[in-house]
């Protein structure tokens, strides 16, 4: 099982810092409005892909740590809590003190109601937070087989004798509605 | 009338019905008694499909779970392509079920009619349905686990390599596994 690095801050947390640096240094507010909505709008590109980022690292993380290829480590989990609060402050503020003056002077501001959609999903990840952990069941975590135990399973997956039991059609599934309508 | 059991895929909205599902209370009992009420739906979201079974008085029996295994079998070398294997990683029947219904017992794992059966025959079946050329199902069990050995071997499982030592909890796992006919 290896470890996460522990030493440096790793590149989704400089990207979400990026972001919230992105939007206090180019603040300009004589900026024409056509600048300013060219300006806004690729802050909320560069919002959008942040978040495509966070979502599909802390994924990753979560299953390595479930799949026992990881060691569940605080230092990265306090780390991805803290890019994600970063990103709801950061994106709380663009749509509050940007994006809503904006729409006043032009029917659309590209991405913004994708920004909008994201917004409450990434507020509850953080609210309802669970940290990930190691899969009770062995059979889940992932290792590779030793070779004793893969020459063995080679073995019974080209052996000739024959089966004691003849697959079928899988037999029909209940509904959840049915099952829950009849469970007792 | 025989008593057939009814699959239900488990998922978050079933989770009432297993609350304290109790398969018994040794070590191999209890694990998953806690996992199918605590582990599962963390399963369910990174692909694992779960099943709960319901009989013929609409009460829930046991439950059942297929995924890919992780446990990554490349042979002859370690360099070889990988071979895909699926994995029953937790199966539970409330105790009260246990050798039940005793009057459908037979030896042909074909027909026999206890509820463990059936759940097997139910797992071997999506088996063979899964995508991806799957090459055979294995599982860890608990050597201590007679019952469940015992079940196995009757559907063609057999042992393989050396018990896989859990790190944490120190627990030595046998493995067993059973092609897939094609």
């Amino acid at each position: 099982m290896s470890s996460t690095n522990e030493g440096h801050a790793p590149p989704w947390m400089t990207f979400a810092e990026a972001y919230e640096e992105q939007w206090k240094s180019d603040h300009d507010l004589a900026m024409k409005w056509w600048d300013r909505k060219e300006w806004v709008e690729n802050l909320v590109a560069t919002g959008l892909d942040v978040y495509g980022v966070l979502k599909t690292r802390e994924a990753q993380w979560r299953e390595q740590v479930f799949r026992g290829s990881v060691a569940f480590s605080e230092k990265q989990e306090q780390q991805f809590r803290r890019a994600h609060d970063l990103w709801v402050r950061t994106t709380r503020a663009i749509l509050e003190q940007l994006v809503d003056g904006l729409e006043q002077q032009f029917d659309e501001v590209t991405g913004v109601e994708k920004l909008r959609q994201e917004l409450p999903i990434v507020e509850a990840t953080l609210r309802d937070w669970k940290s990930p952990r190691l899969s009770l069941a062995v059979g889940l975590r992932e290792h590779q087989l030793p070779e004793d135990a893969a020459a063995a399973l080679d073995r019974i997956i080209h052996c000739a004798t024959p089966l004691p039991y003849a697959p079928k059609q899988p037999v029909q599934e209940l509904s959840a509605e049915e099952f829950k309508r009849r469970a007792r | 009338m025989a008593d057939v059991l009814f699959p239900v895929p488990f998922d978050a909205d079933l989770l009432p019905f297993v609350a304290g599902f109790d398969c018994g209370p040794d070590p191999w009992e209890q694990e998953p008694s806690y996992w199918i009420q605590e582990h599962a739906l963390e399963a369910i979201a990174l692909g694992t499909k779960v099943w709960l079974y319901m009989n013929q008085q609409d009460l829930v029996v046991g439950f059942s779970s297929l995924d890919v295994s992780k446990s990554l079998l490349r042979y002859p070398t370690p360099k070889s392509p990988r071979v895909p294997v699926l994995v029953i990683p937790e199966l539970g029947l409330k105790k009260e079920f246990k050798g039940e219904p005793k009057a459908e017992r037979t030896s042909d794992p074909n027909t026999d009619g206890r509820y463990s059966s059936q759940i097997m025959r139910h797992l071997l079946d999506n088996a063979h349905q899964w995508q991806g050329n799957m090459q055979a199902v294995s599982l860890y069990v608990d050597p201590r686990n007679v019952a469940a050995i015992r079940l196995y071997q009757r559907f063609g499982f057999a042992t393989y390599g050396a018990p896989y030592k859990e790190p944490h909890t120190g627990i030595s796992y046998d493995r067993y596994a059973v092609r897939l006919a094609r």
